[in-house]
């Protein structure tokens, strides 16, 4: 069984380090790329296009410069993805740190009487929404809980929080988008 | 509020999602430049993101900006500091400034469904042509989405160097722009219905056919294609805004024939109840590159280094291929 698994990251790794000597087959692989990774960074960036493209294009740069060391234990864009996942808590953690942003994104929470309700918003728009209106911490920590499937305790580490902090984050977190979307998730 | 159902409620939010066709063409250049695929001086993207992400909204546009802004100083300066060296005699060579900034702007268009979709990043055939132009002139390929008929209309669009608007060589003004020899030639099909008892295109006199407004289909059915004259088609054109129109109205029964603007011979193959009947002879479509105003840079030689490009795109079988890839199987580069 690990021999198979060996020899599938083997051939990932390979089939990598093919398509990066290849002008045509990069391009063909970038093109179906870059969708799936904007994608997850923009979810995570809330919708704040400027940031997905920094992120995005950071990710794909340091990937490319790093492909030597591409073992292939997931899929390329996986990869990237898992790079791009950590700039965003970088950047997350730093704006946290900045208490006058923090307190600015805070204050633009969405309001009682600026309630979305479900049914009149499409998913990707609602789910963005919530996370937008969520302090830049708490959407930290929801994404890596909700949408990477770490545990409290790996998400606690990740945003430099604790376990209780990072629990109580979380619920504040739920409960906004709960209270935000009355027809939604909740 | 369950965990499973936050969860999937959130994952609507990262489904797969193009960006900003100008971002993703800028990435993948820097991409391309790090994989040692072309060569490159100036580098926008790798000014705008770095080991730190920007910190406040907007600083990456800035920076972008400003990297921009930079670099056309510096061609700026670069052409004023040229111009002030040289005797009028002399006039500045565009194809040598070129290749001393190791870039060449090129405007593809981005308003045709077979170069480009809304949405997407650039792709298609003239994207393709584009990069490889770049790569056989030895220098880095920006590409610039600019559509057609302002690429056609601004003398004073300092976007780009060359242009491949896609459109037919003699609706090109010489007397503005220099025209390099066609890269491919787009065909304009005569369709009628299976049902239709049309033989041929002069079958058709007198009967209703419908093509888009403004388009070559539709000078050819008055008579006037290819920059000369001859007998209408017919007499009752109807013309709509697009293909899919006409095609409807001739499922509708309201017109006897189409002729296309935009469908290509593959996109036809999938539509059904319908059969082709012939058309004008295919469009030649060319690079352009501007004629030089006053002090401008002389673009002959770089108009000469396009051709040679295409020349040998074509006996190397780069054209043949990028055609068939783009068009179905179709090679519309063929002289």
């Amino acid at each position: 069984m690990s021999q198979r698994v060996g020899a599938e990251a083997a051939g990932r790794a390979t089939s990598f380090a093919a398509l990066c000597a290849d002008d045509r087959a990069f391009s063909d692989w970038y093109d179906a790329a870059l969708p799936r990774v904007y994608g997850f960074v923009y979810a995570r960036t809330a919708g704040d296009a400027e940031l997905a493209e920094d992120v995005t294009a950071t990710a794909f740069l340091e990937a490319i410069r790093a492909r030597g060391s591409f073992l292939g234990r997931s899929d390329p864009v996986t990869w990237i993805c898992s790079i791009a996942r950590n700039r965003l808590i970088d950047h997350y953690r730093s704006e946290a740190r900045d208490r006058t942003r923090h307190l600015r994104l805070v204050v633009s929470e969405l309001a009682a009487d600026e309630l979305v309700h479900w049914d009149q918003v499409d998913d990707r728009d609602a789910a963005l929404a919530a996370l937008a209106a969520l302090p830049p911490i708490e959407r930290s920590a929801l994404i890596l809980r909700y949408l990477d499937g770490y545990s409290v305790r790996e998400t606690a580490r990740l945003i430099g929080r604790s376990e209780p902090a990072t629990e109580s984050l979380l619920v504040r977190a739920r409960e906004r988008v709960r209270s935000a979307f009355p027809g939604g998730p909740g | 509020m369950t965990d499973d159902r936050l969860r999937r409620w959130l994952e609507a939010a990262e489904e797969p999602l193009a960006p900003d066709p100008a971002f993703a063409v800028a990435l993948r250049d820097e991409l391309r430049h790090e994989l040692g695929f072309v060569a490159a001086t100036t580098r926008p993207l790798s000014r705008r993101v770095g080991p730190a992400i920007r910190p406040g909204r907007g600083t990456g546009r800035l920076l972008l900006v400003a990297a921009l802004v930079v670099a056309g100083s510096l061609g700026v300066a670069a052409l004023a500091g040229s111009v002030q060296e040289r005797t009028t005699e002399q006039r500045p060579d565009l194809l040598t400034q070129i290749r001393d900034s190791g870039r060449i702007r090129i405007a593809v268009r981005p308003d045709h469904p077979q170069f480009g979709a809304p949405g997407q990043p650039a792709a298609g055939f003239d994207v393709d042509v584009a990069r490889a132009l770049a790569d056989k002139i030895g220098v880095r390929g920006d590409i610039v989405l600019v559509d057609s008929s302002t690429q056609m209309s601004a003398d004073d669009d300092d976007r780009w160097d060359v242009a491949l608007p896609s459109v037919a060589a003699w609706d090109i003004d010489a007397d503005r722009f220099l025209v390099s020899s066609a890269y491919y030639r787009w065909p304009h099909r005569l369709v009628v219905a299976d049902a239709s008892t049309a033989a041929d295109a002069g079958s058709l006199a007198g009967e209703p056919v419908c093509a888009v407004a403004g388009d070559a289909g539709e000078r050819w059915l008055r008579g006037d294609y290819g920059g000369a004259s001859s007998v209408p088609i017919t007499t009752q054109i109807e013309t709509t805004n697009s293909d899919d129109e006409c095609l409807a109205a001739l499922t509708a029964g309201d017109v006897a024939a189409v002729v296309t603007a935009r469908l290509s011979d593959a996109d036809l193959r999938v539509r059904s109840g319908i059969r082709v009947l012939g058309g004008p002879e295919p469009e030649p479509r060319s690079v352009v590159v501007r004629r030089a105003g006053d002090g401008a840079p002389d673009p002959t030689d770089l108009l000469d280094a396009v051709d040679e490009a295409l020349a040998d795109m074509r006996r190397d079988g780069t054209l043949t291929r990028l055609s068939q890839s783009r068009f179905g199987g179709a090679d519309l580069t063929a002289p």
